[in-house]
C-alpha cells in the first residue's frame, strides 16, 4: 500500500491523465499543421513532471527543454494560454513568441525553456543563485535529457552549483534517446546520476515511469535542497514513445523497441495500481476522464481561436523599453 | 575635476554601482582575490565581501548562464570575462539566451546584465588574448556594445551600462588602461548610444573606435600642421550606433574615414560606410576609406604585431588620399 | 508634354545636326510619324514622334547642332497649352561648345560621368552639365569644388534669351484609316518597316551573284572533334555557322577588297572585320554583329554568337550590337534550303548566302563518291567589286572549308 494520502494519489492520477490527453490533442494539432515548427512529444514521460513538480511551491522555479510539455502545466501554466502559445498566438504567456520550445510563464515560476540541448541548465543555476543571494528558501529545478548531460555546460553547472551549495535540483529525464542517438552509442555510463560523483553532489536514479517513486525521491531531494544542503542530481529513467518530434519516421529505431516502450506506460501502471488498491474505481476513472477531456477541449478551442500577433509586433521586446524593469 | 587612469575609472564605476544598488553583484574569474587580471576590480572584494564579488571556477558557460537566471530573478549581474576572446566559450548563454530572453519570452523579463571584457593587441598576447570582436556582437539584436576610449567615458558609460535593463557588452582596451584623463568629482553618467565629437574639424570626418581614437587625435595634430582639418568622432557605443552624429558630420565635411583595430573586413566600418551611403550618399565628395587590421590573426612577435595594429600614420595616409 | 531630345544613336555619338523638319509648329503629329531628320558623322536618321500630339515648339532649327540629350522640340498632349513649355528651352540648340548650363544631356551619358555623389547633387541642383566639367579629383573625378567653379563661370556667362510663347492650338483627332471589306489593314511593326525600307534600298544597288559548291567533310569532322572542348569551355554547342564565321573572317583578311562599302563616289575600305549574322526573330530579322571576328578564337565566336542570338530573341540587343557590320552572313541551311541569293545589306557591298549541307555524288580521282556538299552564294555590289574579286574570295572560303587545318597557319 502507498504511504501517500488518497487525495495526493488522486491528484497525481488526474495530472497524469490531463497531461496524456493534452499531449494527444497537441499531437493532433501538430499533424494538422497548426503548430509552427516542430512538436517534441512528451508522451510516456509524464510521471517525471508530475512526480517532481507537485512538490513545488508557486514561487519555486523550473526551467525546461524542447520537450517540456508537462512541467509547465503542473507548475500552473493555464491550459488555454498554453495551447495559444504553442500555436504562436497572442494569448500565450510569451505572446506567441516562445512557441513549443521556449515557453515561460514567470507568474507561476515556469521560468523558461530552451531549444538548445543543455542550454538552460545554467539559467536554473542562476535562479538558485538569486534565491540564495536574496536569502529566500526557493528551490530551482531544471529538467533536461540524457543528451544534455553530454554538454560541457552541464558539467560546469553541476560543479559550480555544488561549489556554491546552490538550491538547485537537476532532474535528468533519461529517455534513452538523444535526438536520434541511443544512449549506449554516446555514453559509457549506464546512469547519468553517476556523473554527480565527479562534482561531489548526490546522484540518485529512480524509475521515471513510476510516478510514486519519482514523487518519493523528488520529495526527499527538494526538502534537503530547501534546507540548504546544496544541489542534487535526480535521474528519472523513462521512455520516449514517439520520435524526436511528431512525424519523425524513426528509421533509427527498431520497431520492437518502439512498440515495447508502451508497456512502461506510467498512466496505466498507476491506474491499475490504484484500482487494485481500491483508491480508484472505474466510475471515478470515467468521471475524471470526462472532466479532463472537457478541460482539454476547451483549451484547444481557446488556442485555435486566439488571434495571431500582427507582423509589426515582431519589433516588440527586442530591447527593454524605458521603465520595463519591475 | 580630478585626474584618473582608464582602469581606475572602471573600478570607480563598479564601486559606485555596487554601493548604490544591492541587486548589483560582480561575477567572474579572479576578480575577487585576483582583483581582475588588469586590476579592474581592485579592492572590491575587501570592501563588499564575497557575496557581492564572486570568484568563479573557469566555467564561463556556467556563470554567463547563471547571470541570465539571476537577471530573471531580478538581480543585476556584472560579469567579467577577462579577455573578449573568451566570450567564444560562452556564446550559447550570451547569444542564444541572454540576448533573446526578453524577446523569446514575450517581454516577461528584462536582462540587466553587464559584461566587461578587454580588447586590443599590443602586449604580445597573441591570437587568444588580443582580438577585437565587437562586430560579432553588434550584429545580435538584443545586445548593446560599448567601447570607450577615455577615462571619462569609461566611468560614465559603465555606470549607465549597469543601470541599463538590457544586456550590455562593455569592452575596454587593455593597452590603454594606464592612460590618464579628467573626470568630475561628483557623480555623472554618459548615455549609451551617443557619439562624442572628440575634435572638431572641417575637411574630413574620421570615425575612430576605442584605442583608435587616440591614434586619430595624433593624426589630427599632424594633419593640422599640413593644413588639413579632421573631425574625430568617437561613437563610444557600437550598438546602438549613433549614426545621426556621424552623418551630420559627413554632411559637413563630405569625406569619411573609419578606423577600428578590428580586422577591416566585415568590421563595423563596413556597417558605418554602408549606412552613410544609404542615407547620405549625395553628400559624399570622395570614396569612404576604412582603416583596420589586416585579415590575419593577431601575431605575437613584436614587429608583426606592431605592423598589425592600425596606426596614426595609416590614418594620415587614408585622409590624404581623399582630402583634395 | 513630351520633350523631344537628341537621341544617342551609337556609343560614340555626342551631338547631331538637324537637317530637315517634316513638321512645323502647330502641326498635329501621330505617334511614329517622322518629325525631323538628323545627321551624325555616321548616319542620317529620321526621328519619329514618340507620342501623338501637337508640335508645340521647335527649339532646334535646321542646321543647329544639338548635344545628345539636348532639347529639340516639345509636343503638347491633349489639354495642354504652350504655356507649359519652359521659357529657357533655347539653350539646348547652342552650337558645339555648349555652356555648362545646357539642358539635361542623355541620362546614360550622365550616369557614366566620373563624379562624386556630392558634386553630382550640386550639379543637378544648379542645372550644370556635368559632361562639360573637367574633374580635378583623384583619377579625374569631378568633385564639389569643380562644380562650384562651373557654377561661378555659368553665372558670369550671359543668360539665354527667353523664347516667346506659341499661340494655343487644338489637337485634332487622327483620321480613321480606310479598309475595304474582306481585307485587313495591319500597321507594319517598326522592325518590318525598317526591313521594308532597307530591302527597297537594296534594289538601287547594282549587284550580282556568284555561286560555288564546297565539300564539308573536313569541316564536319573538325566540328565533331571540337564540340566537347568548346562546350566545356563556353557551355555553348559549336555550330557550322560558327566555323563559317571563322572561315569568312580569315578569307576577308586575305581578300581585304571585299570588306568595303560604296560611299558616294568613293570606296570605304575597312580594316576591322565585323561580321553581321542574319538572325530570324519573331516578326522579322535582326542582324547582330560579331565584332573583330578575325581576332576571336572559335570558342569566342561561338560564345558571342550564342549570346547575341539569345539577346536578339529576347529583344535585348542594343543599337551598338546590330549596327556597323562590314560583311554579312545569312545561313538558311538549317531550314533545308539548298541554295539561295541574299539581298545586300546596304551600305555593305557583299553578303554570303549559305545553303544546307547535302550528301551528293561527286567525282573524286575519277570515282563517284558521296560527299556532304554545301552551296555558297556571294552577292556583291558591282559599283565597287568585280567578278574576279568575288571568285577569289569564294575560292578562299572553299580552301579553308575543305582544309580547315589551314586556319591554324
Amino acid at each position: 500500500m502507498s504511504s501517500l494520502s488518497r487525495e495526493k494519489l488522486l491528484e497525481m492520477f488526474t495530472w497524469l491523465l490531463r497531461l496524456r490527453r493534452m499531449e494527444e490533442k497537441c499531437i493532433e494539432l501538430a499533424l494538422s499543421g497548426m503548430v509552427p515548427g516542430w512538436l517534441h512529444s512528451y508522451l510516456g514521460q509524464e510521471a517525471v513532471s508530475v512526480g517532481v513538480v507537485l512538490h513545488l511551491r508557486r514561487e519555486d522555479y523550473i526551467t525546461g527543454t524542447h520537450r517540456s510539455r508537462g512541467h509547465d502545466l503542473v507548475k500552473g501554466v493555464d491550459l488555454k494560454r498554453y495551447v495559444a502559445e504553442i500555436l504562436g498566438r497572442k494569448d500565450g504567456p510569451c505572446f506567441g513568441r516562445g512557441g513549443e520550445m521556449h515557453l515561460a510563464d514567470k507568474e507561476v515560476g515556469a521560468m523558461g525553456a530552451s531549444g538548445i540541448v543543455g542550454g538552460i541548465v545554467s539559467t536554473a543555476v542562476g535562479l538558485g543563485f538569486a534565491a540564495k543571494y536574496k536569502g529566500e528558501d526557493r528551490v530551482s529545478v531544471t529538467f533536461f535529457g540524457d543528451g544534455a548531460s553530454n554538454q560541457g555546460t552541464f558539467h560546469e553547472c553541476l560543479n559550480l552549483a555544488t561549489v556554491w551549495k546552490l538550491p538547485v535540483l537537476f532532474v535528468c529525464e533519461n529517455n534513452g534517446w538523444a535526438e536520434f542517438s541511443p544512449q549506449g552509442k554516446v555514453m559509457c555510463v549506464e546512469n547519468v546520476a553517476a556523473r554527480a560523483a565527479a562534482y561531489g553532489l548526490p546522484g540518485i536514479t529512480v524509475d521515471g515511469d513510476d510516478v510514486e517513486a519519482v514523487y518519493q525521491a523528488a520529495g526527499e531531494a527538494i526538502a534537503r535542497i530547501r534546507h540548504g544542503d546544496g544541489p542534487i542530481l535526480l535521474e528519472c529513467k523513462t521512455h520516449r514513445w514517439l520520435g524526436h518530434y511528431v512525424g519523425d519516421p524513426q528509421k533509427y529505431r527498431m520497431p520492437q523497441e518502439v512498440e515495447g516502450v508502451r508497456q512502461f506506460d506510467p498512466l496505466m501502471r498507476f491506474e491499475s495500481k490504484l484500482l487494485k488498491e481500491g483508491i480508484l474505481t472505474e466510475e471515478m476513472i470515467r468521471e475524471t476522464g470526462e472532466k479532463v477531456r472537457h478541460e482539454v477541449n476547451e483549451a484547444i478551442e481557446f488556442g485555435k481561436n486566439s488571434p495571431f500577433p500582427e507582423p509589426q509586433d515582431m519589433f516588440k521586446f527586442v530591447y527593454a523599453e524605458e521603465g520595463a524593469a519591475k | 575635476m580630478k585626474e584618473i587612469r582608464y582602469v581606475r575609472a572602471i573600478t570607480e564605476a563598479l564601486d559606485e554601482e555596487i554601493a548604490r544598488d544591492e541587486k548589483v553583484f560582480l561575477i567572474g574569474e579572479d576578480i575577487g582575490r585576483g582583483e581582475g587580471i588588469f586590476n579592474t576590480h581592485r579592492g572590491l572584494l575587501a570592501k563588499y565581501g564575497d557575496k557581492r564579488v564572486k570568484d568563479t571556477p573557469i566555467s564561463e558557460s556556467a556563470f554567463m548562464g547563471l547571470a541570465l537566471g539571476a537577471a530573471m530573478a531580478g538581480l543585476r549581474p556584472v560579469v567579467d570575462i577577462l579577455f573578449m576572446d573568451f566570450l567564444t566559450v560562452c556564446m550559447d548563454p550570451l547569444i542564444n539566451h541572454i540576448a533573446k530572453a526578453r524577446y523569446m519570452f514575450g517581454g516577461q523579463y528584462t536582462m540587466p546584465i553587464t559584461i566587461t571584457a578587454s580588447t586590443g593587441a599590443g602586449l604580445g598576447a597573441g591570437p587568444h588574448h588580443s582580438q577585437c570582436l565587437e562586430a560579432w556582437f553588434a550584429h545580435i539584436p538584443g545586445l548593446k556594445v560599448v567601447m570607450p576610449s577615455t577615462p571619462y567615458d569609461v566611468k560614465g558609460l559603465l555606470k549607465s551600462a549597469i543601470r541599463d535593463d538590457n544586456p550590455v557588452l562593455f569592452l575596454y582596451d587593455k593597452t590603454i588602461i594606464a592612460v590618464k584623463g579628467e573626470i568630475p568629482e561628483e557623480e555623472y553618467l554618459v548615455p549609451l548610444g551617443k557619439a562624442d565629437i572628440k575634435r572638431e574639424g572641417t575637411d574630413v570626418t574620421v570615425v575612430a573606435v576605442s584605442k583608435m581614437v587616440t591614434q586619430a587625435l595624433m593624426a589630427a595634430d599632424k594633419l593640422a600642421a599640413e593644413g588639413i582639418s579632421i573631425e574625430v568622432i568617437d561613437p563610444r557605443t557600437i550598438s546602438p550606433l549613433d549614426m545621426e552624429t556621424i552623418i551630420s558630420s559627413v554632411k559637413k565635411t563630405s569625406k569619411l574615414v573609419i578606423v577600428h583595430e578590428a580586422v577591416k573586413k566585415f568590421g563595423i566600418g563596413a556597417e558605418i560606410a554602408a549606412t552613410v551611403v544609404e542615407e547620405a550618399m549625395d553628400y559624399l565628395d570622395a570614396p569612404i576609406k576604412r582603416v583596420g587590421a589586416p585579415f590575419t590573426p593577431v601575431p605575437i612577435s613584436p614587429p608583426e604585431e606592431k605592423a598589425y595594429i592600425p596606426s596614426a600614420d595609416q590614418i594620415i595616409e587614408a585622409v590624404k588620399e581623399i582630402a583634395s | 508634354m513630351i520633350t523631344v531630345t537628341m537621341p544617342k544613336l551609337g556609343l560614340t555619338m555626342k551631338e547631331g545636326t538637324i537637317v530637315e523638319w517634316h513638321k512645323k509648329e502647330g502641326d498635329a503629329v501621330q505617334k511614329g510619324e517622322t518629325l525631323f531628320v538628323l545627321e551624325t558623322e555616321k548616319v542620317s536618321y529620321e526621328v519619329e514622334a514618340p507620342e501623338a500630339g501637337v508640335l508645340g515648339k521647335i527649339v532646334a532649327q535646321v542646321g543647329d547642332v544639338v548635344p545628345v540629350g539636348g532639347v529639340i522640340a516639345y509636343i503638347l498632349q491633349p489639354g495642354e497649352t504652350p504655356a507649359a513649355i519652359p521659357g529657357q528651352a533655347g539653350a539646348a540648340a547652342a552650337p558645339a561648345a555648349a555652356p555648362a548650363t545646357a539642358e539635361a544631356p542623355a541620362a546614360e551619358a550622365l550616369e557614366k560621368v566620373k563624379i562624386s555623389p556630392l558634386a553630382r547633387r550640386i550639379a543637378e541642383e544648379h542645372n550644370i552639365n556635368m559632361l562639360a566639367i573637367k574633374g580635378t579629383g583623384p583619377e579625374g573625378r569631378i568633385v564639389k569644388e569643380d562644380v562650384l567653379k562651373a557654377i561661378e563661370e555659368a553665372k558670369a556667362a550671359p543668360a539665354p534669351a527667353p523664347v516667346p510663347a506659341a499661340p494655343p492650338v487644338a489637337v485634332p483627332a487622327p483620321p480613321p484609316p480606310t479598309v475595304e471589306a474582306e481585307e485587313e489593314l495591319r500597321p507594319l511593326s517598326s522592325m518590318r518597316k525598317v526591313i521594308a525600307e532597307r530591302m527597297t534600298e537594296t534594289f538601287t544597288v547594282p549587284h550580282f551573284y556568284l555561286t560555288i559548291e564546297v565539300d564539308t567533310t573536313e569541316l564536319g569532322k573538325l566540328r565533331q572533334a571540337l564540340l566537347p572542348a568548346v562546350e566545356a569551355k563556353t557551355g555553348v554547342r559549336l555550330t557550322v555557322t560558327d566555323l563559317l564565321i571563322k572561315v569568312v573572317a580569315r578569307s576577308l583578311e586575305e581578300n581585304p577588297s571585299i570588306n568595303c562599302q560604296y560611299a558616294d563616289g568613293s570606296v570605304r575600305l575597312f580594316k576591322r572585320i565585323d561580321i553581321g549574322l542574319v538572325t530570324s526573330v519573331e516578326g522579322g530579322l535582326i542582324v547582330p554583329v560579331i565584332r573583330q571576328a578575325n581576332k576571336k578564337t572559335l570558342a569566342e565566336i561561338s560564345k558571342t554568337r550564342s549570346e547575341l542570338a539569345q539577346k536578339a530573341r529576347d529583344r535585348k540587343l542594343v543599337r551598338e550590337e546590330m549596327t556597323g557590320s562590314t560583311f554579312t552572313v545569312s545561313n538558311l541551311g538549317m531550314f533545308g534550303i539548298d541554295q539561295f541569293s541574299a539581298l545586300l545589306q546596304p551600305p555593305e557591298s557583299a553578303i554570303l548566302a549559305v545553303g544546307a549541307t547535302v550528301d551528293k555524288p561527286v567525282a573524286r580521282d575519277g570515282q563517284v563518291v558521296i560527299r556532304p556538299m554545301m552551296t555558297l552564294t556571294l552577292s556583291i555590289d558591282h559599283r565597287v567589286l568585280d567578278g574576279v574579286a568575288g571568285a577569289n574570295f569564294l575560292q578562299s572560303l572553299k580552301r579553308y572549308i575543305e582544309s580547315p587545318g589551314l586556319l591554324l597557319l
